[in-house]
Parts: C-alpha cells; sequence; structure tokens
C-alpha cells in the first residue's frame, strides 16, 4: 500500500528526458505516480503548494525527488538547498539526476544534503535498469517518512 | 819630454848624439792649469790615448774630440820641441749638459709612457664602463631568458648608445612575442573549451537520438519492414560512432586541464597493465608484445596508460592479415631523458603521412577497413606534449611502424613542468632541440 502511495516528482527542464523517464517508469513496471516541474522554481512552488500548484490533490506531496542539476530560472543545486534547509521538506529523499559526472558536483550535491547522485544512462535500456534499481531501493528496502 | 838624435848640420850622418829635452809641469802646475781651465787635463802617452783610430788625424794637428758616455773626451798631441810627438793631451770633460739632455729625454719617455698607461687605463675602463660591462650584462640576461625560456623577463640597460638601442629592440621582440604568446595561449585555451563545450553538449542531444531510436528499434521493429529495420540499425550504428567521436575530442580536450599530478611511474607496471587490458585482442590476433626494460619517469599515469593502450592497440589493430602481429616496446636512458621506442611488424605507411598521423580524427583508412575515431594518435601526441616530451612515426607501406617517444629524465622533467604548468603551453622549440640531441645519441 505505501508502495503505491509514493509519488515521484521530477524536475528537469528538458522534456525527452521527461519522456524518457516516464517511459522508463513504465517499462521497469513501477505503478508510481510521477509529476513534472520544469525549473527549481517551480519545484519550490510545487512542495510549498503556491501558484499554479496550490490544489493539494491534484498535486500530492512526492515521496522521492528527481532532481536535475542544470534548469534555467533556479537550478537544481539551489534548489537542494532551499530544500534540505526547508524544516518541512527537508526528509523527502532528494535523487540528482543529471548528466554531469564532474566531481565538484557529485561533492557539491552531496554536501547540500542529495540522497543520491546518478548520471543519466546513455541508452533506454540503461535507464529503464536505473529507474528499476532506484524504484526497488526506494520503494521496496527503504523506509520512507509518511 | 821628448829627445833627438844630434846629426850634423845637414841633418845627415851619423847619430853624435841625442838631445833630451825635457820641459817640467809639476802637479802643481797641472793643478794650476786645471783650475784655470776647468778641465780635467791628464798627459798620457799615445798609445794610452783613447784614439779610436784616429791617431793619423790627430798626427795632422787636429784636435781630436769625442764623446764617450757621459764623458767628452778631447786630445791634443804635443808637439815636442823637435816636432816628434809622443805624448797626448787628454780632456776629459763630463758631459753635463748630454747628461741633462738625457736626462730629459729620459724623463720625457717615462712622462710619455706614463701618460700612455695611463691613458690605456682609462680608455680601457671607459670601454668596460660604457661597452664591455653593458654587453656582458646584456648577453647575460639574453642568455638567461633564452635558457630559463622565460620571455616576461626583460633585459635592463639605461643609456642612449646603440646597445642600449639593442637592448630596447631585444625588449620590443620579447613583449611581442609575449603578445604573440599570450594570444596563442589564450586561443589553445579557447579551442579546448570549444571541444570541452561543444563535445560536452553534443552529447545531451545524441543520448535523446539514441534513447528514441532504442524505444523506436524495440516498441515498433515488428511494425516495420526490413528497409525500416535497417535504417534503424544504421542510425544506431551512427549515434554509436558519434559518440565515440565525442568522447575521444572530449577526452582530447580533457588531456591538458584535467590531467592528474605528476608522480614516479614505472613504465614495466603500465605496459604489463596494458598489456594485460590487451589480452583478448592479444589471443585473438596470436599477437605478441616484447617488453624490454623500461624507466621509471615522471607523468601522469593514467594518461601513460593511454599512450601505451593506443600504441600498443594500433599496433594489433594495423596487423598484416595472416601474420601474428609482433610489437616490441623498448627504452633507453640518456642524461637529456629517455627515449622509448614502440615497434610493429604491422601494414605500415608512406612515410609522407607520419605527421598527419597525429592530427585529429586523421584516419588513413575506411572505416569498413579499421574501426576507430582516428584520435588514438593526436591524444598521445597531446598527452607526450603535456610531459614535455614528443612522439614522432616512422613508417613504410608493407613494414610495420615505430613509434619513437621522448620524455624527459625526472629532474629536467620536474622543471620542465613546472613551467609547463605555469605557462600551459608547451615550449614546441625546446622539446624540438632536445628530442633531436638525443636521438642523435640514440642512433
Amino acid at each position: 500500500m505505501k508502495y503505491k502511495s509514493v509519488t515521484i516528482l521530477m524536475a528537469d527542464d528538458d522534456p525527452d528526458d521527461r519522456l524518457l523517464t516516464e517511459d522508463a517508469l513504465k517499462e521497469a513496471r513501477l505503478a508510481n505516480e510521477i509529476r513534472f516541474v520544469e525549473n527549481g522554481e517551480e519545484l519550490l512552488q510545487y512542495l510549498r503548494h503556491q501558484g499554479k500548484f496550490a490544489d493539494k490533490t491534484l498535486h500530492p506531496r512526492p515521496g522521492i525527488i528527481l532532481l536535475d542539476l542544470n534548469m534555467p530560472k533556479m537550478d537544481g543545486r539551489e534548489a537542494l538547498q532551499l530544500i534540505k534547509s526547508d524544516p518541512d521538506l527537508r526528509r523527502i529523499p532528494v535523487i540528482i539526476m543529471t548528466t554531469s559526472k564532474a566531481d565538484q558536483d557529485i561533492l557539491k550535491s552531496y554536501d547540500l544534503g542529495a540522497n543520491s547522485y546518478v548520471t543519466k544512462p546513455v541508452t533506454f535500456d540503461e535507464l529503464v535498469e536505473v529507474v528499476r534499481g532506484f524504484g526497488k531501493y526506494w520503494f521496496e528496502i527503504v523506509a520512507l517518512p509518511d | 819630454m821628448s829627445s833627438l838624435p844630434i846629426l850634423n848640420n845637414l841633418g845627415e850622418g851619423e847619430a853624435a848624439g841625442t838631445l833630451l829635452i825635457v820641459r817640467y809641469l809639476d802637479n802643481k802646475r797641472f793643478q794650476q792649469l786645471d783650475g784655470a781651465a776647468s778641465v780635467a787635463a791628464r798627459l798620457t802617452t799615445l798609445a794610452e790615448a783613447d784614439l779610436q783610430g784616429r791617431e793619423s788625424e790627430l798626427r795632422q794637428g787636429t784636435y781630436l774630440i769625442h764623446p764617450k758616455g757621459q764623458v767628452l773626451k778631447g786630445y791634443a798631441l804635443l808637439p815636442s820641441i823637435d816636432g816628434g810627438s809622443s805624448l797626448v793631451l787628454a780632456i776629459e770633460e763630463p758631459r753635463t749638459i748630454y747628461q741633462q739632455g738625457l736626462r730629459s729625454v729620459l724623463m720625457l719617455i717615462t712622462v710619455l709612457v706614463l701618460l700612455g698607461i695611463a691613458a690605456v687605463t682609462t680608455v680601457v675602463w671607459l670601454l668596460e664602463r660604457t661597452l664591455l660591462r653593458r654587453l656582458s650584462s646584456l648577453s647575460k640576461s639574453v642568455r638567461a631568458i633564452s635558457e630559463t625560456g622565460d620571455i616576461t623577463a626583460r633585459t635592463k640597460l639605461a643609456g642612449k648608445d646603440e646597445l642600449s638601442f639593442l637592448s630596447a629592440d631585444i625588449n620590443r621582440m620579447l613583449s611581442s612575442l609575449e603578445h604573440q604568446e599570450k594570444a596563442l595561449r589564450e586561443s589553445n585555451k579557447e579551442l579546448e573549451q570549444f571541444a570541452y563545450v561543444a563535445s560536452h553538449d553534443l552529447q545531451e542531444p545524441l543520448r535523446k537520438v539514441q534513447a528514441f531510436g532504442d524505444r523506436l528499434a524495440s516498441k515498433y521493429a515488428h511494425q516495420l519492414d526490413d528497409d525500416g529495420k535497417l535504417y534503424i540499425s544504421r542510425m544506431q550504428d551512427a549515434t554509436v560512432r558519434m559518440r565515440g567521436l565525442i568522447q575521444d575530442l572530449l577526452s582530447y580536450s580533457r588531456i591538458r586541464s584535467k590531467g592528474q599530478d605528476f608522480m614516479r611511474v614505472d613504465l614495466n607496471e603500465i605496459v604489463r597493465g596494458v598489456i594485460s587490458d590487451l589480452e583478448v585482442r592479444l589471443e585473438q590476433t596470436q599477437g605478441r608484445v616484447k617488453v624490454g626494460e623500461l624507466p621509471t619517469v615522471l607523468a601522469d599515469p593514467v594518461q601513460m596508460r593511454q599512450v601505451f593502450q593506443n600504441l600498443i592497440g594500433n599496433a594489433l589493430k594495423f596487423k598484416k592479415s595472416g601474420v601474428p602481429p609482433v610489437v616490441k616496446v623498448a627504452a633507453k636512458t640518456k642524461d637529456k631523458g629517455h627515449i622509448i621506442v614502440v615497434e610493429d611488424n604491422g601494414i605500415g605507411f608512406e612515410q609522407e603521412y607520419a605527421e598527419r598521423v597525429f592530427e585529429i580524427f586523421q584516419r588513413l583508412h575506411g572505416r569498413s577497413d579499421y574501426e576507430g575515431t582516428g584520435m588514438g594518435l593526436a591524444i598521445v601526441k597531446k598527452i607526450l606534449e603535456r610531459h614535455v616530451g614528443s612522439v614522432r612515426a616512422e613508417s613504410e607501406k608493407g613494414r610495420g611502424t615505430r613509434f619513437i617517444l621522448t620524455l624527459p629524465n625526472h629532474k629536467d622533467a620536474n622543471e620542465m613542468v613546472k613551467k609547463t604548468l605555469a605557462e600551459d603551453t608547451p615550449r614546441v622549440d625546446n622539446q624540438r632541440q632536445a628530442r633531436t640531441e638525443m636521438e642523435k645519441e640514440f642512433a
């Protein structure tokens, strides 16, 4: 039951990546609902139910956040910092999912409190594997806060 | 005193006796004479007088005067009463004027010599000061610049003569060199930056092409005819190739910017590692790698591994069909550094391509014959340049290829690398020079 209830919120400005991730979720047979925002600003608005995300039933609080680092307006680093310094939001696990393999991005992300760091896979099959992997880990093995 | 024979009045006949005529001049008288004439006179016999063979002149009644050293000597024949002569009045007078003259001449010469010495000293001092010292200071600074290669240094020579103009010209030349080098460095950096950004950003859309291609192939392949499937597979091959190109370009642009610090690297170990990585290919091709004793160098271990991976990998790739590849890796260490030769018995290439093979994306063969992006040797070259070394190729079509690598030895490497890191630009001329010198020794 708990498995079903976890909503994934993905913050990524790239529509292709959003589409592919959604596809990969299906391919991995994860029945989780996934919602999308396109930048850090929207992410924070969603989490705080502000503006167009005011409706809590249409925009349920996510159990996990997939966060891209490089986005317009507010990038993932800043959003991560804001989430992790917000006592209400800091418990939501944040998985960084980005193309960057740079050491400094990885270190900075963990320093800011990221829970995982994944480099976007090259092929679709690899993406499915990654999604399946973190689905198993985050939704089956790990106990998430309600 | 004189004597005369007494003859008859005709002056003939036998002598009847001898007439002795004596005039007495005592010492007192002589002294009086001396005093009166202020001359030192003395009587001597003809034989005693220093007449220098001029006796006949004296006999004819001439007074003889001749200077002898510091003394003026005069001689007069004292005629005896009978007109004969046997005594000579010799007067010896010290030559005071002559001596004074002599002294003045000596003095003059001394003064002239002293003046000469003073003049020469002055000229030399002036020369030294105005020219030689400045010249040597100029040549010292020019030498220092050429040795350290520090073209930001300047010669310091004030003044308004040709030398200071020369110094200013040298400085101007250095400035323009520095300017050019800076521009070159910036353009290099920009290129690297560009290659990095381009290849980084190019990966993004490519990833999508690949991912959607995968989706198309896995979801809709059954709806496509053979042509459609072929197109998809061609597209997927192309994206794989493109990815290879981009990744090679990315690693090429990262050689300088993302390299590790240098450390002691045992090349024997590196080559062993490479051979074990290539084990499968060695087995497939029945190839062998013969490795001589290799040196320990100061280098980036990952990049050194890449160098041997690319060179030995190439040797196995470009093998003659039906001939098991044999790769020899040997090294020789000289004062100036190490020379490492990687030699194969493969297909080789015409020597005219020996430089082109190191250019980026250069391929000498069709893709269907030999796979690869044409970046391998460009990467090798760039890595060696980062290590202040060099690489060149010797080859003959059908006879295999020799790659000759040079790397500076530890001591120099430390220095050179520090310099290169500071400047971020390889000193091509120095390298080339060091390389040819080393190779001469090697040959």
